[in-house]
């Protein structure tokens, strides 16, 4: 139980940590928790500290908040082609963005009463929109556990499998390995590289849950 | 959102993590929704909208609907209720999917941080650009005065914001791409009828006061004869009623189409007779027909009555061109021995026999109604295509062809005015003071103008070729109360427009974006670059901002019907990403001027007087229609005739208008957004010809209000050179001391026919012409569809192998049903590589026989060079449907160098530029037209 609980709440964390420094420009509040994250034993581990590592390493940080947003620019931006489209669409579909997996993300969010602040303007399907929302279902799968409401946790826990299987899984690695391989900037090598290997290993966690087995009566029941 | 939000930190017990995050900054993605709300944007999921709207996909601007599905343009049709298109829509304009939807396009504002061309930007936010922008502007008014700033507005008609803050900001230098165009071929029609575009009587239906009164649509052809010279409308449209016109009425008709061109294209595919001249021989064509008929014609002989002496009534000077023009029937030419204007010197300068020359020219005189068009690829592109224009303006009009059913309309007449105030030209009459030579002097802001008052008293729309000059040396100007004052061009604001490319030799353009002064600092201090897509000339901005797509802004599109008829371009959806539009740019950097202390700019004349988009386009929708109550039959027969009318169609029809008689105006209900919503998006006026009027009260806008034979438009030019006591440069190697009363003729460059080029032909034995190709104009081939599709000769599936983003489904292939496909291995976009001859790139077409002799085979590699030391490498489409010794380039189609391009640009090395090798020193010299089709090259295979 309190094992579940910290877990949830430190997916709520990175997920919402991942998310954050997934939006420009970056700043030091969103890269400062990263280094004060505590290395687990986890399989993302080595990615993490890794990045830590790096980010312990920088001098100046103005100069470093500079460099990584002309990277970031050049990555996700262009102008014109560019190599790491931050959009679902234009992996899913016909390479064009806001396709059918942004409105496909977008119910799922309207099913949490939530909306993008930019609604219509930035694809719904943005790498940090994805990002953030699984933090939310995770915080909120947390404060269900905290308040025993165990059908809650179990439609909260099945929500994030399937939107990790339909959404963000089916495309962020091939998103993240288009970074890796393309960026110039270890900073973005080792964020990506935490970012492909705790998703993946995030979904393998969530499918071996078996709280996603459990009968109907039983998630009744307390754990 | 949720607890998260609520909170200010979130702390983690048991130390999991070290979990404390500013959470505020971070969940600034989403907001909640209140279950109401949620329940609201669920319902709107599925959902359809239709917007009627305008294409901007190319400069045809066709009434569209689209439907809107999930805040997404889903579906583009062609709008029914747009006679102008009459539902249809092409290919390209479907595919405005990709690029409204483009992930390539331009999202956010950016600044440079690498130098010139280098492409490193970094992002930045709306106010960064602004202040950016606004600082400096106000920087160089200081210094330099606001006319140190060129605001070129490009290629799309709905500039009006732009022009407006720049006026108001205080610089005369506000342009747009049609000056890069064919203003040659506009001129004779601008000189002698106040016109621009003389087109074909195609467009149908149309609406047509009936006997009884009523209105109806009108859906017969009655053409007979059409000459398309250089025209192509089939591929190179702009007036897009002609590609299904043009058919129609040969089917309906009978109608006679006849195509004069060295390249069968398209349109020549259909027509009844093509001819292939030499290029650059349209005058000599012209002149040729203009003397046959002359010479030709008999009032008594009903086989020879090629003149309607009708046009007399409302044309003046005419005696005075005849004797002009027949003083030339009596000189030898030197390069061919024959008499000016002679079948014989015809034949010898085209390259067409003498018989077929005086076929057409009998055609044309005898066949009525008629229409003798020429296009931007010919005299619009041609050194003397003014000459030309004022041919074939005065051929249309001694055969009575001008504005009769089935004849040739000027749509630069017809069609409905728009912008009025809303464009701020009246900024252009404030007074302003200038120091010259140590003495103040004052004038109007307009009187600052680079061109009109600097070398190019008669360019009237504008010298957008000659910029590279004036960005290096700066302007001079020499005519006006501000004779001799000098200025630099500091800055450059650029919007969907790609002069690097598209505005002459693109190394001049090159060269003058990256020229630095003696402090090391750039020439021309800013560059912005606003546009959707990212092309060339964006490399060398110091600022980008993404203009909102054609689907996410408002305007007014009317591109030259026969009649008013006006539409709406309304916003289908919000401004994607963090692209604004154009009326938010207006008001936003009118806002940063004052901030950064610009005094010229007024809240008043911006944001607090237009508070919303529709503010702004209901101003430019007042003087609609604009247009008189003239012509056969009579619009409006129960109001009074020749009274200019304005407001919406349903108002003048039902009468509920007022009158002012001392102004000769009738005031309908004032045209609106809203009402043009509520109709379909479109406002269409009745049609009527004969609107050429002898008592001077019809469409026609010379200062006569007559056709002018006589140049009068040229007086107040020769006015200010007599003032001045200087030639202006650009007439001087004419020979002329002053613009021509009347018919003049003067030779085009780099042609074996003009004997100061004559000897380049041994050693360059081509000539080299262009095209445009629809499909793949400079901003549109970053669509990858449109990329696809051929074009004969200039556009084919020749590329060589190489590497091309794709989306590959299933990669692994194993397990056929996609949903059981893991989904982390479901997709892969990935570098595909495109088979050789599999996709379509940028060629030169070569005639057959020409090829043989120089051993090129279908698809060689061969290297075309100009006698100015300039080459491009290309593949060679070798075929019949050229006429030998001319070799031909589609416009903008290779040496693509904005990776913002896609394939265009991976196959960039073995396409050919064209305009790497036109002359930049060969401006036309009365508009300042790039020459782009007079070139003489060599073709060697590499
Ligand atoms: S002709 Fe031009 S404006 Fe018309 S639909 Fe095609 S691309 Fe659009």
């Amino acid at each position: 139980m309190k094992q579940l609980a910290e877990t949830l709440a430190q997916r709520a964390i990175l997920y919402r940590l991942l998310g954050g420094i997934y939006t420009y420009p970056l700043t030091l509040e969103k890269v400062e928790p990263i280094i004060k994250l505590e290395r687990q034993d986890k399989p993302w581990k080595d990615s993490l500290i890794s990045l830590q590592n790096y980010l312990k390493g920088i001098n100046n940080w103005e100069v470093f908040l500079e460099e990584t947003n002309i990277e970031y620019t050049r990555l996700f931006e262009g102008p014109g082609q560019h190599p790491a489209p931050p959009f679902a669409s234009f992996y899913l579909g016909d390479g064009t963005v806001m396709g059918a997996p942004a409105v496909a993300v977008r119910q799922e969010y309207i099913k949490w009463n939530l909306a993008p602040i930019l609604i219509g303007k930035i694809p719904d399907d943005h790498i940090a929109l994805e990002l953030t929302f699984m933090s939310y279902l995770a915080n909120e799968a947390y404060l269900a556990l905290s308040k025993n409401n165990n059908s809650l946790l179990y439609v909260l826990l099945k929500t994030q499998e399937e939107f990790l299987n339909k959404h963000l899984i089916s495309w962020a690695l091939q998103f993240c390995s288009n970074i890796i391989s393309a960026s110039t900037m270890n900073f973005f090598k080792n964020l990506t590289s935490l970012t492909k290997i705790y998703i993946e290993t995030d979904f393998e966690w969530i499918l071996t849950k078996k709280y996603l087995k459990l009968t109907t009566e039983e998630i009744t029941k307390p754990l | 959102m949720g607890n998260l939000s609520r909170r200010k930190f979130i702390k983690l017990s048991g130390g999991a993590t070290a979990g404390i995050l500013m959470w505020d900054s971070l969940s600034s993605l989403f907001r909640p929704l209140s279950a109401a709300e949620a329940k609201t944007y669920a319902a709107e999921i599925g959902k359809l909208k239709t917007v009627y709207t305008a294409d901007v996909m190319c400069p045809s601007e066709c009434g569209l609907e689209m439907v809107v599905k999930n805040n997404r343009v889903f579906k583009i049709y062609g709008n029914e209720h747009c006679a102008y298109n009459d539902g249809t829509l092409c290919a390209k304009g479907n595919s405005g999917i990709q690029m409204i939807y483009s992930p390539y396009r331009i999202k956010s504002p950016m600044i440079r941080v690498g130098v010139r061309g280098e492409n490193k930007f970094k992002k930045v936010s709306w106010e960064e650009a602004m202040d950016y922008i606004a600082k400096r502007l106000v920087k160089y008014k200081k210094e330099y005065g606001p006319e140190s700033v060129i605001m070129d507005a490009g290629d799309v008609t709905d500039r009006d914001c732009y022009w407006r803050l720049f006026f108001a900001f205080g610089t005369p230098n506000s342009v747009e791409h049609g000056s890069i165009c064919d203003t040659p071929r506009r001129h004779g029609p601008k000189l002698m009828l106040g016109g621009k575009r003389i087109e074909p009587d195609l467009m149908r239906p149309v609406l047509v006061r009936q006997p009884d009164g009523s209105l109806k649509k009108d859906f017969t052809y009655k053409n007979k004869l059409i000459i398309y010279n250089g025209w192509n409308p089939f591929v190179a449209t702009r007036i897009n009623y002609e590609s299904r016109g043009t058919v129609a009425a040969q089917v309906e008709n009978d109608c006679k189409v006849i195509v004069i061109d060295p390249c069968h294209t398209n349109t020549a595919s259909r027509a009844d007779m093509w001819l292939a001249p030499k290029a650059g021989t349209d005058a000599d064509l012209f002149a040729a027909m203009l003397r046959y008929i002359l010479e030709n014609h008999n009032d008594n002989d009903p086989s020879h009555q090629y003149i309607d002496w009708s046009f007399k009534e409302y044309s003046e000077g005419w005696d005075d061109f005849l004797t002009e023009f027949k003083s030339w029937w009596n000189k030898i030419d030197q390069g061919n021995e024959h008499k000016y204007y002679s079948l014989e010197w015809a034949a010898a300068r085209t390259g067409l026999a003498k018989e077929k020359i005086a076929e057409v020219s009998h055609l044309f005189g005898i066949t009525k109604p008629a229409s003798l068009i020429w296009g931007m690829q010919s005299p619009g592109h041609h050194y003397n295509g003014s000459v030309a224009s004022i041919l074939g303006t005065a051929l249309n009009v001694i055969t009575g062809n001008m504005d009769i059913p089935g004849g040739a309309i000027d749509t630069e007449l017809t069609k409905a005015s728009k912008g009025g105030s809303a464009k701020g030209k009246q900024f252009l009459k404030r007074k302003v003071k200038r120091v010259v030579n140590g003495v103040e002097v004052e004038g109007t802001q307009e009187e600052l103008n680079m061109d009109r008052f600097g070398d190019w008293p008669a360019g009237w729309d504008d010298v957008v070729g000659d910029y590279p000059r004036r960005f290096m040396e700066g302007v001079s100007l020499r005519y006006g109360p501000f004779r001799g004052h000098k200025y630099p061009i500091k800055a450059y604001i650029i919007r969907t427009g790609n002069p690097v490319i598209t505005g002459s030799a693109t190394y001049k353009w090159q060269e003058a974006l990256t020229a630095r002064d003696e402090k090391n600092n750039y020439k021309v201090d800013l560059v912005v670059y606003i546009d959707t897509p990212f092309l060339e000339t964006g490399l060398y901005a110091d600022v980008i901002l993404p203009e909102a797509s054609y689907a996410e802004r408002m305007s007014l599109s009317d591109i030259y019907p026969p009649h008013p008829l006006l539409y709406l371009r309304d916003q289908a959806i919000k401004p994607l990403h963090e692209s604004k539009t154009p009326f938010e740019i207006m008001n936003g950097l009118a806002k940063a001027l004052v901030k950064h202390g610009d005094t010229d700019i007024k809240a008043e004349d911006f944001w607090a007087k237009y508070k919303t988009e529709e503010d702004f386009w209901n101003e430019a929708l007042l003087p609609a229609p604009g247009k008189p109550n003239v012509g056969k039959p009579l619009p409006y027969p129960k109001l009074p005739e020749g009274y200019k009318l304005l407001g919406t169609p349903d108002s003048l029809e039902a009468g509920s208008v007022k009158i002012n008689h001392k102004k000769k105006v009738i005031q309908g209900e004032p045209l609106t957004v809203k009402w043009l919503r509520e109709h379909y998006g479109v406002a269409d006026w009745p049609m009527s010809w004969r609107r050429f009027q002898p008592d001077g009260g019809g469409i026609l806008k010379t200062g006569s209000k007559k056709v002018e034979f006589v140049f009068n438009k040229y007086n107040k030019y020769n006015k200010l050179i007599e003032e001045a006591g200087e030639i202006p440069m650009s007439i001087k190697p004419l020979g002329w001391k002053r613009y021509p009363e009347t018919f003049y003729w003067f030779e085009t460059k780099w042609n074996p026919n003009n004997p100061s080029y004559a000897k380049y032909a041994k050693d360059f034995p081509f000539q080299l012409i262009c095209g445009r190709v629809h499909q793949t104009m400079s901003a549109t081939q970053m669509v990858p569809w449109l990329s696809e599709v051929s074009v004969a000769g200039t556009w084919v599936p020749m590329n060589e192998e190489f590497e091309y983003g794709m989306l590959d489904v299933n990669p692994a292939r194993k397990q056929w049903n996609i949903d059981k496909v893991d989904p982390a291995t479901r997709y892969k976009m990935q570098k595909e590589k495109i088979r050789a001859g599999t996709w379509s790139v940028g060629t030169i077409l070569i005639n057959s026989k020409d090829a043989g002799e120089l051993g090129i085979k279908m698809g060689d590699l061969v290297k075309v060079e100009n006698p100015l030391g300039k080459h491009v490498i290309s593949k060679a489409f070798v075929a019949e449907t050229i006429r030998p010794g001319v070799i031909k380039m589609g416009f903008a189609t290779g040496g693509r160098f904005s990776k913002g391009l896609g394939a265009i640009y991976a196959n960039r090395k073995y396409t050919p530029n064209h305009n790497e090798l036109v002359d930049p020193e060969a401006l036309s010299p009365i508009m300042g037209e790039p020459a782009y089709a007079d070139m003489l090259v060599r073709v060697s295979k590499v």
